[in-house]
Parts: C-alpha cells; structure tokens; sequence
C-alpha cells in the first residue's frame, strides 16, 4: 500500500460527487432570498407542509425540554436567515434540477432582520413564544471584588468565519431493501447516522453511513443538516438513489459559520504585572437557530479563558443570542481561539499600561504548580515550556522586528472517548477509526502504532474511510481529539489483536499479516489536564507597498506531546496558523442590511492564497506527555488558536493603534 | 450548483456573419475567452437567447505593429501580450498591466476584449490604456469607429457598445523612451481592487518632457486621466502630487461595503505617490 | 448539440447543451472524476486542466469552447511510468492533505516545470496563485514544487 494521496493524482478518488448511480436524482434546494420574514406562499417543489417530520435537532445529544429552537427540515411559516432551506425538487438531470428550482415561487412579507448582538438583545424576540433573543446565559467562575490598584476594559470582536473548506458539503442516499446507505462528505458518520436515525425514525441498524473521501471540513461536516435529511427522505419516497451537492453559493448562505463572539472584559492586577482577576461578558450569536455545541458556546469560551495562566479571580457571564443569520456552527477551533484572543489581547493591553514587557507579564503569571482556575480548567505548570520556547524563537530577535507573541492552550476534546477496528486480510491490515480523517493524515499516526505495537510494516497498513457497517460505534473527529482518542482506541486494539495472535500461536509480525483475524475497542476518555498542549506563536507584521498590512513571519513553539508523525503535525500547523492569520487580515464573514452574506465567491470571503502565506518557523517540542499509551496531544487546531492574538499584536505593534476587533478595521491605515 | 440557463450557441467565423447574427438575435452575449462570460451565465444574471462566439474571427485576432502605432484584435489573450508586443514604453505599460490579472490560467483565458469591454472597475486594461491615449476600435456593419478610451465607459459596468456592435481592439501609438509605472491595491475580502494607478512619463536630465497618469479601481469608478504635460521641471513632482491629490479631494468616494472613504482616498494617496515615484526614480 | 473533444488523447463525442460546461463534460461524459469543482467561479483551481499546453480553469468555459483543441487532466498526466515527477514529489512529500487540491497543483505544478525557467520559491509561490489549498498553508507545496523544477 502506497501513500494516500497517490490515488488522487491518479484521478482515482472518490469523493461524494464522484458517485454516481444508474437511475439517480439530483437535489437542488430552493432558499431563503430574505433574512426575515413571514413566508406568504411558497409554490413548487416539497415544502415543510408536504413533509411528514418532526423538528430536527443537529448533534449525538437531542433531549427533550431543550431550551433553545432547532432548525427545521424545511422553513415553515416564517424564514430566518438569508439561505434558509424553502422548497426542495429534484430531476434526473443535474441541469434541469437547477432549471426546476427557479420556477419555485416563494412570496414573503419581511420583516426588520436583527443582525448583530446589540440589535439582538434590544430587539424583539426572532423566535414566537421567547420572552427575548437570549438562548442560554452561563455565569462561569465566582463573583469577586477586586481592590486591584489596576483595573483596565475593553471591548473585543471575532466576526464570523466560514470553515470554507474546498470540498463543499454532499451526499448520496439511497433507501434500498429496507435500508438506508448513505455517502457523504463527513467529519463523523456516527453524527450522520444517528441523526438520521432518530430525525426518520429509522432503526439504527437499519442505516449504513460510509464516508467519502472528504476535502477538508474543518467543523462544517459533523452536523445533520437539513438537506442530509431531505435527500434521506426523499430517497426513501422515491426509492431512488439522490445527491445533494453543495454549491460554493450555498455554503457561504447556508453552512454553519464559527466564530461570531464578542467579549466585554475587565482585567485587574497590581502595578508589577501580577493579574489579580478577569472579569465580563462573553456574547456569542449563534444564528436564526441553536444546537447544544452554539448555545454552551459561551460558557465554553469562559471556561478556558484563563488559559495557561493563574489567575485566582474570574467571574464570566456568557450569553448566546439569535440573529437572522446562519446558525452557527464549529469551526477549526470553535471557541478556543476566541478564549486566547479575549485573553491575550486583555493581558497586552495591561503590560502596555504598565509599559512592561509583554512576554514578562505573561510569564511571571503562569503557574508553578498544578493550577485548578475559578472556572474549573486544571493545567500544569508552563513555565518551562515557554522560558525555553521564548529561547527557541528567538524573541530578542523578533522583539526588534515588533513582534506580536501570544502564550495559549489547546483543550483536545477528548469527551466521548473513540473506537478503532483493525482487520487483517489478504495481508493487509485494515483499519477503522470512530474519528474519520478528513484532511488530517491520521494514517500516518495509524501506520506508526500498528508498527510500533504489531511490527507490521507501515506500507501493508491502511486506514479505510469512516463506516458504520464496519466499525459500529464511536464519535468523530473534530476538537483536535484524534490522536489522544482515535490513537488511544487503536493502540488497545492492537494490544487486543496481539493478544489474540500469542493465543493461537502466530508471534512473528509476518505470521499476524498472513491471518484473519479482527479486534475492536472502544473506550470513553475523561479530560487529563496532561492532554493539555501549550501553544506558543510569534508573528512578524509589514506593511506592504505602503498600505498593505501583512504578516510577514509566524512562528510557532508547540508542545505536541508525543509527535506520532513529523508531516501530519507541519501540515496541520502551517494550515493552522495561515487560517489564524488571515482571520485577523481579511478573512470573515460579513452581511448587508438586509442579512445578505456579502461575498458572493469563495475568494471574496478573504481566504489565504498561496501569496498570502508568511514564511513559517516551526519547532516542536515534548513537553510532557499524555495520560495515553502512545502519549500524544491534540495539535489540528494549535495554529488558530495561536497565530490571531500574535498576528493582532504585530500590526498593534506597528500601527501604534489597538486592534480588537477581527478583520482588521482598515479604517485604522489611515 | 451554478449552471448557466438555456441557450442557443453560434459560432461566428467572419465579422459579417456576426453582424448578421447579433442583429438577428433578440439579446445576444459575445463570447471571446469567456471567463466573465461564462460566469455571467452561471450566476445567470444575463439570460441571452444566443450565445456568439467570436474567438475564430480573424480580424480579432491579429496583431499589427505599424510604424507609429499598433493594433491588438479582442481575442488577443492576455498572457500572449508579453511575448508579442513591442519593446516601446506604451506597450510596456500594457504588458505591466495584463500580467496583474487574476492569476495564469485566468490570463491564459481572458482577453484583451473581455478585459476591455465588461467596465469593471476593477478591470487592468481600461486603466492602462486610459494613461497611454489609446482608442477603442469599434465596429459595426459597414463601418468603424475610432473611439478614445475614456469615452468608451459610460459608468461601470457599461460602455457604448451597442447590439450589433464589437470592440474589434484596441490602438495606440507608441511612445519611446518613456519610464512606466503600475500601481494597484488588492483586498481578498471582496477581491476587489480600491485603486489602480497606471503612469508613463519621459524624463531627460530631470526635466519633465510629457507626464500622462490615469487612476482607476473601485474608489474611483471608469478610469480618470491626468494629463500634465505643462509641467517642466522634477522639481514640480510636489506640486504634480499635490494637484492630483486635490483632484482625489473633490471626488465623491463613497462609504460602501469596499471601505470607507478616508481609507479610499488613503489607499489612492499612496499609489499615485509610489507609482509617480518609480517614474521619476525617488 | 454534438461536439467532439481531445481529453489525454481520447477523442470524445456526444450530443449535449450548448450550456454544458467544460468540467461536467470532463466528469461525466468522459467519465474522468480526477478534475473537480471547488468553487464554481474560478477562484479556487480544483478544475484546472491543460488546454494546449496552457492551464485554465474548466468551470468557467464552456465545453464547446473547447472543440479542436488538447485538453489534459490530471489523469493524462501520468503514463506508462506512473505519476509525472511533479505528482511523484508531492505525493512522496505528503505535501497534500485532503487531496482534493490533487489535480490543481499537478496541472500547475507540471506547466510551471515545463514553462518557467529559473524557478525559486518566490517564482512558484507567485506562480500557483491561482489554486487553493485549504489543508496546509501552501509551504510544503511550494517547496516540492520548487526543488523538482530546480532538479530539472
């Protein structure tokens, strides 16, 4: 077995849109041309009263007494986001499919859209029966009372980012002989199946869920979006295999963007750089509708807000509220870069104030002992880490460029735990994680401990894409979970089959290859604060040509445990950090007036090109290793959650002017 | 997914067979390269009964380099103009231009036409042959029309043009011994372009003997030409930048979903300062 | 309307819509899935092909256009000696993620090496401008791609 990616340029992949079946129905969802507004008529095509659905929830955990409204199959009554599913037809023939859904007529009578966090909590409620526009609110940490000689505020912005990435979202469903296969672009077909399942009252086992090739999701693929559910459906009607593509259009209206958090923080400390206490609120607008994921957003945000630090005060109120947008969604870090933004925007404000050296101040407080913070986070000490990585990079170098450095953490979410298979046939070994690679290479981490615990050579070794039908539990990948979780699950598992093999004899690695046999495992993880990454980033600014502000360098310094593959960790962190960056440049999600998402390409959304790309440097160390047999840590999204504070403070540095608010205010070139 | 509507496809071989064509078709749209064309059609903001195709005329497709000027047809690509165009400092100024446009492959798809006539004004071309004089060649039935450059755009996104009619080029004389400079400012977030700056000057012992500047992009709308011949000496280059920043003064930049208007009028500031600074070697 | 294209040397010949575009035509009467759609309106690459040895983007033609002219897809790239230098580098380099970016880079990566003299990273950083990876922040990219055209 060769290198992954092989097939690819061999045009032998098989990603969802590559399937095609004999006799099979293109998809095309008529939308939502309104933010918001009472739905008068809506003619053509099956509508929300044409199906026989209940309302859907997105997400494993759907419970009744929910506090917070799911987004429907399809809208009825009223719409609330610009993109909301209306109307679905199909056609045999892709083009006509497209020419179907222009004859869906859809009459509204609009209403005011609420699109930001202040119209929200001042405006009437979006949803009938609310009393207002709050889904949840959280109070994280204790109430205190500083008698800090230093109290400083601001008030801090991520605007929406759309995962974006360059596979957009499908599926292939087919109802046949009682069941339920589906192919699909995914991050977990465990979500995928049990969505479904519980959304068309289908018996599990009577769903299969068989992951594609998938091009990239980075959070956008883990949720049981309506158009999953209507292709199911109509699957099921018309006994027919159905395809749904995403357009570029569609995933820009209509897929659930991340970030969309603003924070309004007080930081106390004395005149030495010691920080007393955090304190404020956290606003997250998570959309037209909410999920477990957007609506513990801000508690979730506050939870980890002390990052690596020892901060003894923290009293955080978090609230998510609607707006007549697209709900909101994961997306590649989903609430940790904005705890490391929030909080080291706060912390170089308060050097600045006290004209110390940023780097000092985050130093002298980090902890020099375990340290369990207000809000319940327990981390290790850090000190050590970032003294030797501040080294490693050379601040003093970078300091004379302007450097902007942030310290943060990176929480793997470990909860859940995963499950792995290993099947040896033919003589290959064949392997199934609950937590599906998409873009991650988890193969590479795969072939090293099936050759670490079953000495088999890494090139009979592959990992076969996310399928229910073979592997019939587990969760996901998402979080940075992977190599703790899915490694974890498929480090037992081979102890299992190895086990299994001195049973009956077979000890040599060749003997094993020339068997059948098979293990699973599956295993639930509790979060170990040794799971915990450090993340250290340094970015270098520039402003081009006299008006183009750009970061020229990043450099990360990042504890990645034990490294179980030198190429996936680069790639990861280098993808990572260019997100990180170009989120703080000109990479968002922004709305007109009327709610209307602005860009109308994906190049308009403000991606990194290739001529976007600073030069990286980047080191990684052990620091410390997992309470796991192979002792990894989480690293997917190490560089989003470093490379924002860094890359704000470096254009900070040279503009001489505060950057809070995420892009860029261009307005401050000026 | 993005597919163009329905429509009827013709291929033009002579010009008179176009003429023909796009007088009998009720809304025809000209297909060169077809990178805008096409997108056009996906994103079916034009429902044309009959798609023309014109990238087989032969008129379209020559090059003719005279004595004193030369002539481009529509069709000619754009990634081509670098090889095939003269040495001389309008030309080059051309050339600066076109390899800014989008990225290869686009360059290998588009044409001079396409860049020409869509009106844009994020569009290179109309920018760089607004500074250098050149003249759109239009033809219709029996006849062609010389045109100045500046007179083709009407606003953005509209020219003369009209049904029947086709830009069969562009002309413009040469110019020796002139020093160029091309300027742009590109954002991703709504790729477009704030400001494009395009000058071509001729200098002899710093003396200035013929300055021409033409400033387009989104802040600006259809190009705008300076001409500022009558200025004499390298030592007036404060007062050529000060006479073209009072001009950016008066113009009415809005505040849209682009910038607002300080960082619009930044952005021109810094761009006709550098580009007039590469020109005269500061 | 019938048309008959060149793609990797097979003519191909069908009865289809003026509209068809270049890609769908690529995927789904010639059947080759190696070439996709990322973004619909040119701005990602996932679609690239080689028409007469130059690259473009096939979501934004129409098939038609493409009538007597040699068309390349990532899978004529490759022969009888499997991938062509540029792919085998970027395969044996892991220097892509999810893959989808796989026939983009190699119709670029492949023109650059026959088109570009005195390639440097800055050259082929410039030079793939127009196609997008989402996965790994280009670098591992740009270097493969550099040192095969400088090994040339």
């Amino acid at each position: 077995m060769s290198e992954r990616t092989e097939k690819f340029f061999k045009g032998k992949g098989s990603f969802v849109d590559d399937i095609t079946f004999p006799d099979m129905l293109y998809l095309e969802i008529v939308r939502s041309r309104k933010a918001h507004a009472k739905l008068l008529k809506v003619k053509g095509g099956l509508t929300a009263d044409s199906l026989d659905l209940t309302l859907i929830s997105t997400g494993e955990s759907y419970r009744k007494g929910k506090n917070y409204e799911v987004e429907p199959v399809l809208a009825k009554e009223k719409v609330l986001y610009y993109g909301q599913p209306v109307s679905a037809v199909y056609d045999k023939d892709k083009y006509k499919a497209k020419d179907l859904a222009e004859t869906v007529e859809i009459s509204y009578e609009e209403l005011k859209p609420i699109l930001t966090i202040e119209d929200s909590l001042s405006s009437k409620p979006i949803h009938d029966g609310r009393k207002d526009n709050i889904v949840s609110s959280f109070e994280v940490g204790k109430k205190f009372s500083p008698e800090s000689k230093i109290k400083l505020s601001d008030e801090l912005f991520m605007e929406r980012v759309l995962p974006n990435p360059l596979e957009t979202r499908g599926i292939v469903a087919f109802y046949n002989s009682g069941k339920l296969n589906v192919w699909i672009s995914t991050q977990s077909v465990y979500s995928i199946k049990n969505g479904l399942s519980r959304i068309l009252g289908l018996n599990p086992a009577d769903i299969n869920v068989y992951q594609t090739d998938t091009g990239g999701a980075f959070g956008s693929k883990s949720a049981v979006y309506p158009e999953y559910v209507i292709a199911s459906y109509l699957s099921i009607k018309t006994k027919k295999p159905v395809k749904w593509i995403e357009s570029r259009e569609e995933h820009i209206s209509s897929t659930r963007p991340g970030r969309g958090a603003k924070a309004q923080l007080k930081i106390y400390g004395d005149e030495k750089g010691k920080i007393d206490g955090i304190e404020g609120k956290i606003l997250v607008d998570v959309g037209a509708y909410a999920d477990d994921l957007s609506s513990t957003s801000p508690s979730w945000i506050g939870y980890q807000i002390t990052g690596p630090y020892m901060i003894e005060n923290v009293f955080i109120e978090g609230y998510s509220v609607y707006t007549n947008k697209a709900p909101l969604g994961p997306y590649r870090g989903a609430g940790r870069p904005e705890a490391a933004f929030f909080m080291e925007r706060m912390i170089d404000l308060y050097a600045d104030h006290l004209g110390l050296d940023p780097v000092d101040v985050r130093l002298k407080n980090l902890p020099e002992k375990e340290f369990i913070s207000p809000t319940g986070l327990k981390v290790l000490p850090s000190k050590a880490f970032f003294e030797d990585g501040i080294k490693k990079i050379n601040y003093a170098e970078l300091k004379k460029k302007n450097a902007g450095i942030s310290f943060g953490i990176l929480i793997p979410a470990v909860y859940g735990g995963e499950s792995a298979k290993i099947k040896v046939e033919n003589g290959t070994v064949k392997v199934w994680l609950g937590g599906n690679a998409h873009w991650q290479r988890h193969e590479l981490f795969v072939k090293r401990i099936i050759k670490e615990v079953l000495g088999i050579p890494e090139d009979k070794v592959v990992l076969m894409n996310g399928n229910t039908s073979e592997l019939e539990k587990g969760i996901g990948t998402w979080g940075s979970r992977s190599a703790i979780v899915a490694g974890y699950a498929l480090y037992k598992a081979a102890l299992a089959l190895k086990e299994k093999a001195e049973k009956i004899g077979l000890k040599e690695p060749q003997q094993v290859l020339s068997s059948e046999l098979s293990s699973e495992y599956y295993e639930n993880m509790q979060l170990d604060p040794s799971m915990i990454s450090f993340l250290l980033t340094a970015a270098v600014a520039e402003i081009e040509d006299g008006i183009k502000p750009v970061i020229k360098e990043i450099w990360a310094y990042y504890d990645v445990g034990e490294p179980l593959s030198l190429e996936a960790i680069y790639g990861q962190i280098t993808g990572g950090l260019l997100m990180g960056v170009q989120e703080v440049l000109t990479e968002a999600l922004k709305y007109d007036e009327n709610g209307k998402p602005i860009p109308e390409t994906l190049s308009a959304t403000g991606i990194a090109y290739s001529i976007n790309a600073p030069k990286y440097d980047v080191q990684i160390t052990s620091f410390g290793h997992s309470n796991t047999p192979h002792g990894a840590k989480g690293v997917g999204e190490a560089g989003t959650i470093g490379a924002p504070p860094a890359s704000a403070r470096a254009i900070e540095n040279l503009i001489k002017k505060r950057v809070n608010r995420l892009p860029l205010n261009l307005d401050l070139l000026t | 997914m993005k597919i163009p509507p329905d429509f009827k496809y013709i291929r033009t071989y002579t010009l008179d067979e176009y003429y023909e064509k796009a007088n009998q078709t009720s809304l025809p749209l000209i297909i060169s390269g077809g990178t805008v064309a096409v997108l056009m059609l996906k994103n079916r903001l034009i429902r044309p009964e009959a798609v023309i195709d014109i990238s087989q005329i032969p008129e379209l497709n020559v090059l003719k380099i005279n004595k004193d000027d030369v002539f481009i047809g529509a069709n000619m690509k754009l990634y081509k103009l670098k090889n095939v165009l003269p040495n001389d400092s309008a030309s080059e100024l051309i050339v600066k231009s076109a390899s800014t446009v989008g990225d290869i492959a686009i360059r290998s798809m588009g044409s001079v036409g396409g860049n020409v006539c869509l009106g844009d004004p994020s569009n290179d071309l109309p920018v760089a042959l607004t500074a250098i004089d050149a003249q759109a060649v239009i033809g219709k039935k029996d006849d062609i029309t010389y045109l100045p450059i500046t007179n083709f755009y009407i606003k953005p996104f509209k020219t003369v043009l009209n049904k029947g009619e086709i830009l069969l080029g562009v002309n413009y004389k040469m110019l020796n011994g002139y020093r160029t400079s091309y300027k742009k400012h590109f954002i991703n977030f709504l790729d477009h372009y704030v400001g494009i700056v395009a000058v071509i000057a001729k200098i002899e012992e710093n003396v200035i003997k013929d300055f021409k500047m033409a400033i387009g992009g989104e802040a600006v709308g259809k190009p705008v030409k300076f001409d500022l011949s009558e200025f004499s000496n390298v030592d007036e280059i404060k007062i050529i930048k000060e006479r073209i920043f009072d001009y950016v003064n008066t113009m009415h930049i809005e505040n849209n979903r682009f910038g607002t208007a300080n960082y619009k009028k930044k952005v021109l500031y810094t761009l006709i300062s550098r580009a007039i600074d590469e020109v005269l070697k500061l | 309307m019938k048309i008959k294209l060149n793609i990797n040397g097979t003519d191909y010949e069908s009865e289809v819509e003026p509209r068809m575009l270049l890609v769908d035509f690529i995927r789904d009467v010639a059947g080759l899935k190696g070439t996709h759609v990322g973004c619909e309106t040119g701005s990602c690459g996932s679609c690239m092909v080689l028409l007469d040895g130059m690259p473009v983007k096939s979501c934004l033609m129409l098939a038609v256009q493409a009538e007597g002219k040699k068309i390349i897809t990532v899978e004529g790239l490759s022969g009888k000696n499997g991938l062509n230098k540029v792919q085998k580098a970027l395969s044996e380099r892991k220097a892509l993620q999810c893959g989808f970016c796989a026939a983009g880079f190699s119709i670029m990566g492949t023109w650059i090496l026959d088109n570009e003299k005195n390639v440097d990273y800055q050259k082929v950083k410039e030079d793939i401008a127009g196609v997008v990876c989402r996965c790994s922040g280009y670098d591992q990219i740009i270097k493969t791609i550099t040192e095969v055209a400088k090994n040339e």
